[in-house]
Parts: structure tokens; sequence; C-alpha cells
């Protein structure tokens, strides 16, 4: 018998459901292993939902173990996948979703298995994103495509949607979005109000922000994160610290250094109290631009290199928020050399792209530093001033 | 497990370049920076070289793969080395897009056959992402410390809490840290984290 864990600290509704659904057990009859599992797989999914994600993981996998279904063993990967999902680890989010998708492949698939596929798509698909993997997440896309007629629950197809919003993202490498990106964020808005459901009203606001942000419409962009806040009310802290950390990066990229010290104050807070490490990294980015900014520099490379390092640990693609700040740091401090290797890792092809004059800089100082060469100061300043002008440091 | 190691003459490149690995999420790395550290490794499965050092190693080739690691397409190493068995140059002067699309191709050249993994899942076996993460032989006391550090307490008020001296928790938090394979307080406590140690 799979018991219920410790559930004291969530809301007392949530207690009330995930125990009245436990109970079912009780009126299931010995030997009927299915009927088991699946109030088991009941009671997982509202642990999940709880934000319990371990403990749903545990659900998961005891009725994983005793499944001799390939169908029900690929929908319950796919719910780890998810529930990684949720924790942040995309490296293990993506390998479950992937796998799960194996399974399926396996596995006879009827025209009833079709809306099961299509999310098991969808989980991998948003796995692959955070993976920062463009080409299997359009491989994936083109596929839910060719299912996505047969998909008639809203909520399914609006995850599509979502999904197809961060495949414009990633290809685009968050700079410089078509107008595609905004057409298509409105559109998914729209499908989001109909819904009357706060988190998807606000992932919809924040997601459009999201966008704008990277068109540089700092104005606009702001105004949508505000919208999304009204929804969240301090409620979600994933997505609520998404959009405070991104309000903050919109005001550093204003060059307002009161009003992103404002923003990465209050995500600061919400970071240390939901225990977000990932997002620590990029208030610590944010704490090490206010730093280098008004020349305490001391401080400013002591949060950048912990930014970096968290940011590195969670393969964050807007590492550029703890490196621009580290090398105006290692350009003070004359170590041109360590700021080499901090600029290899700019032209990473899975992280942030930047506007052509900075990518040119940045290459320059890179060839330089490769070949040894002892003028690295030129090139770092030059990198440095870049990174100025166009709103990046 | 096999790893990638990389030999390059400057240590800050050859950090670089382990960082951008680490973006790929390809963690198993060694750089070296002296060839004479250089032995035949079966655990390694690719070797990354500086053209600088390619004559020191070359009569050392061991079993693993290697790459050549040059800063110009003109490098009079490159023949040479491909001659020799080399999979491929790499050219780094243009930043680390080269690099990551050849590790790429190797990484999948070394992937488990997808029927592996088939069969792995049709076992009846926990899923291998359910496996806690080892609590890697930590003593009660380094396990109570790293604890603390996961509870945001700083090592001064840690040396407070177990009736200690600051400089015995530093011995402990630098153990944890080698038995945890971590550099920093920062990756420790995630490891600590995904040990669900906070939950213990």
């Amino acid at each position: 018998m799979k018991l219920l864990p410790d559930i004291s600290g969530l809301s007392a509704d949530a207690q009330t459901l995930i125990r009245n659904s436990y109970r079912q057990i009780g009126e299931v009859g010995d030997g009927e292993l299915d009927e088991v599992n699946a109030v088991l797989e009941n009671v997982a999914d509202l642990l999940d939902q709880s934000g319990m994600h371990n403990e749903s993981r545990d659900f998961y996998n005891h009725i994983y173990i005793q499944s001799n279904d390939l169908l029900a063993k690929a929908r319950l990967l796919r719910k780890i996948s998810a529930s990684f999902n949720a924790q942040r680890e995309y490296q293990i989010a993506q390998q479950v979703s992937e796998e799960a998708l194996l399974l399926m492949r396996q596995a006879h698939i009827l025209t009833e298995n079709i809306p099961e596929l299509f999310e098991t798509l969808t989980v991998c698909a948003y796995a692959n994103y955070f993976a920062s993997k463009p080409k299997r997440l359009h491989q994936l896309i083109a596929e839910m495509r060719s299912y996505f007629p047969g998909i008639s629950d809203q909520s399914v197809r609006l995850r599509f949607y979502f999904v197809v919003m961060l495949n414009i993202l990633l290809r685009n490498r968050w700079y410089m979005l078509p107008e595609e990106a905004i057409t298509h964020g409105e559109f998914y808005l729209q499908l989001a109000l109909e819904t009357k459901n706060w988190n998807t009203i606000a992932t919809a606001y924040s997601g459009l922000a999201f966008c704008h942000l990277w068109r540089e419409e700092f104005e606009v962009c702001r105004k949508k994160f505000e919208v999304a806040f009204d929804y969240l009310q301090n409620r979600n802290y994933d997505l609520l610290l998404t959009a405070q950390v991104y309000t903050a990066v919109s005001f550093r990229m204003q060059n307002n250094i009161s009003m992103t010290e404002r923003w990465t104050a209050i995500s600061k807070e919400v970071a240390e109290k939901s225990n977000n490490i990932n997002y620590q990294g990029l208030v610590y980015a944010n704490l090490a631009w206010i730093n280098a900014k008004r020349n305490n520099l001391l401080y400013a490379e002591e949060f950048a290199k912990k930014g970096f390092e968290i940011c590195l640990t969670f393969r964050n693609p807007m590492l550029y928020l703890c490196i621009f700040p580290l090398l105006k740091c290692l350009l003070k401090g004359s170590q041109y050399d360590d700021a080499g290797g901090y600029n290899f890792l700019l032209l990473h092809p899975s992280l942030k792209s930047f506007p052509e004059p900075l990518n040119e800089k940045i290459s320059a100082m890179n060839a330089a530093w490769v070949e040894g060469r002892n003028d690295l100061r030129c090139y770092l300043e030059d990198v440095v001033t870049e990174a100025e002008l166009s709103n990046y440091f | 497990m096999k790893k990638i190691r990389i030999l390059h003459s400057r240590h800050s490149v050859g950090q670089a370049l382990k960082n951008c690995l680490h973006e790929m999420n390809i963690n198993d790395v060694d750089v070296l920076s002296d060839p004479q550290e250089l032995v035949d490794g079966n655990e390694y499965y690719l070797t990354l070289l500086d053209s600088v050092l390619y004559k020191n190693y070359f009569p050392k080739s061991s079993a693993s793969d290697f790459s050549l690691l040059v800063t110009s397409d003109e490098d009079p190493n490159i023949s040479a080395a491909l001659n020799a068995g080399a999979v491929s140059f790499i050219n780094i002067a243009k930043g680390p897009a080269q690099f990551v699309l050849h590790i790429e191709r190797m990484e999948s050249k070394h992937a488990d056959e997808p029927s592996e993994l088939v069969r792995t899942f049709s076992d009846k076996t926990v899923h291998p992402s359910l496996l806690p993460v080892e609590v890697n032989n930590l003593t009660k006391k380094e396990i109570e410390i790293l604890k603390m550090m996961l509870a945001g307490k700083h090592l001064k008020l840690i040396a407070s809490e177990t009736d200690t001296t600051y400089e015995t928790v530093r011995t402990h938090v630098k153990r944890v840290y080698k038995k945890l394979g971590v550099m920093s307080a920062s990756e420790a406590i995630i490891k600590a984290m995904k040990m669900n140690l906070d939950k213990k």
C-alpha cells in the first residue's frame, strides 16, 4: 500500500481534496490493481498540482513499476517530465519526455490515443525549449501541427500555442523578434482571456511582455507585465519571478539604475522566499549590473561570479546578464585573459544573440584572445563600450 | 560513462571550453595544461588537443578519439594531425559555434541506441530519473552542515550553532565539496536539493 505523504503544509482545501481522493482506495476491491493505480494516479496529479512534485513523482513511479501497459507507462513518464519542468529541472525533463515519446511510438497508437500523444509532444517541446534545442523543438511542432485538427480540448490547444511562442523566441535567439511574435502573442492572449483562468491569462500577458522586451519595446513590455502582476496577486511564484526579473531587465536596458534596483530588490525577496535558485542567479546578475554602474566593482564582481555560476548550472540563455558587468570589473582589474574566457561564451550558439556591432567587437576580442595577443585591453574596452552603447551593459 | 578531456597550453582557454561544454550539459570534463599529465586514459572518449601541444602529445596517443584545437584554418599541424588519426580540427578563433557542433556530433555518436532505451524501460525497474542522488558517503556531521547551508546559514553561524570553530566548519565544507564533486556553495546546495536533503 502506497502511503500518503505529509500534506499538512498544504491549504485546507487541497488537503481535503487529496485525502478524499486517497480514501477511494478503500472502495476498490482487493486485486483490482488497475483501479487502485487509477486512484493513486489521481492522488499524484493532485499532489503535483499542489506543488509537491517530489512526492507526486514518487507515486507516479510506484504505478510505473507495476504497470505493463506501454501507453500507461508513457503517460506516467510524460507526467514525471511535466513535474520536472515545473521544478525547472529541464535536462531531466527533456530526457524523460523523449523517453515517454519513444514508449508512445512503441505502442499501437489508435485515434483515441492521439490527444495523449499530442500532450506528450507538448511536454517534450516545452522541455526542449528550455534545453535550448531549436531543431528538435521545430521537429516536434511540425509533428504536433499534423495532429492539431483532431485536438478539441481548449487547454491542450492553448499549450500548443504557447509552445509555438517558445519556438519563435528560440528560433530568433531572443533578439529582435519578428512581428509574428507579437501577432501570435496577442492571439494567444485572446484565447487565454476566454478561459477566465488567472494563471493562463497571467502566462499570456507575461509571454507577450517577454516578446516585447526582446523587440526592445520597453514601455509596452512593462505594461503587459503590470497586467500579469494584477492577475498573479502573489500567486505562482515562478511566473511572478519571471515578470519581476525581466521588468528589472527592461529598466536595465534603459540604463535606469534606481528602477532596476527597485525591481531587483522585489525579485530578490521572492526568489529567496520561494528558494528559486535559477532566478537567484538572475537577481545576482542584476545586482552585479547595479554595482558595476555605481563603480562598486568589488561587489559587482562578486555578484556577477555568483550569478554566472548559477546561470551556467541552469544553462540559462541570458548568461550575458552576468558576463557584461563581469567584463567591466575584469577590465578595471586588468584581468584581460580571464575576461577572454567569459567573452568567448557570449558567442555560444545556445545563448541570447546581440546586435551586429556588438557581435563584431566580441568576435574581435575573441580572435585576439585565442591567439594569446598582448593588446587585449583595447579589444575588451571596445566590447564594454559597445555593450554600453547598445544597452546590453 | 566516458569523459572528455581538454589539453590546452592556456588554462583560461581550457576553462572557457569546459564552460561551453557545461552549457551543453556535458559536465564530465577534465582540463589539463601540462602534456606530462596525459596518460593513456580509457575513461575518455574524446581528447581536445591544443595545436601548440600537438607534438608533445602525439607520441603518447591514447585510446580516445582526438580533435585538434586551432586558431587558424592555416595551422601547419592540421594535416599532420588528420593523417595521424585526428577525427577533426576545430577553429575556436570565431567563437564556440564550430566547437559546439563538433561536440554535438561526437555526443550523438556515443549516445545510447534507441533499442537500448526501450529495453531499459520495458524492465520493471525504477526509472533512472527517479533514483535518489547518492549522498556520496557524507558523514553525519557533513550532512548536518550541508543541511544548514541549504537553509541559507553562513559558515560563521553554522560554527556557532554547532559549537565548533569556523575553521573546523570550513574543513567539513571542503570535504563536502570534494565528495559531491562541486566547486562552490551554490553547486553544493543544488546537489543537496537534488538529494532532497531539505526533506530528510
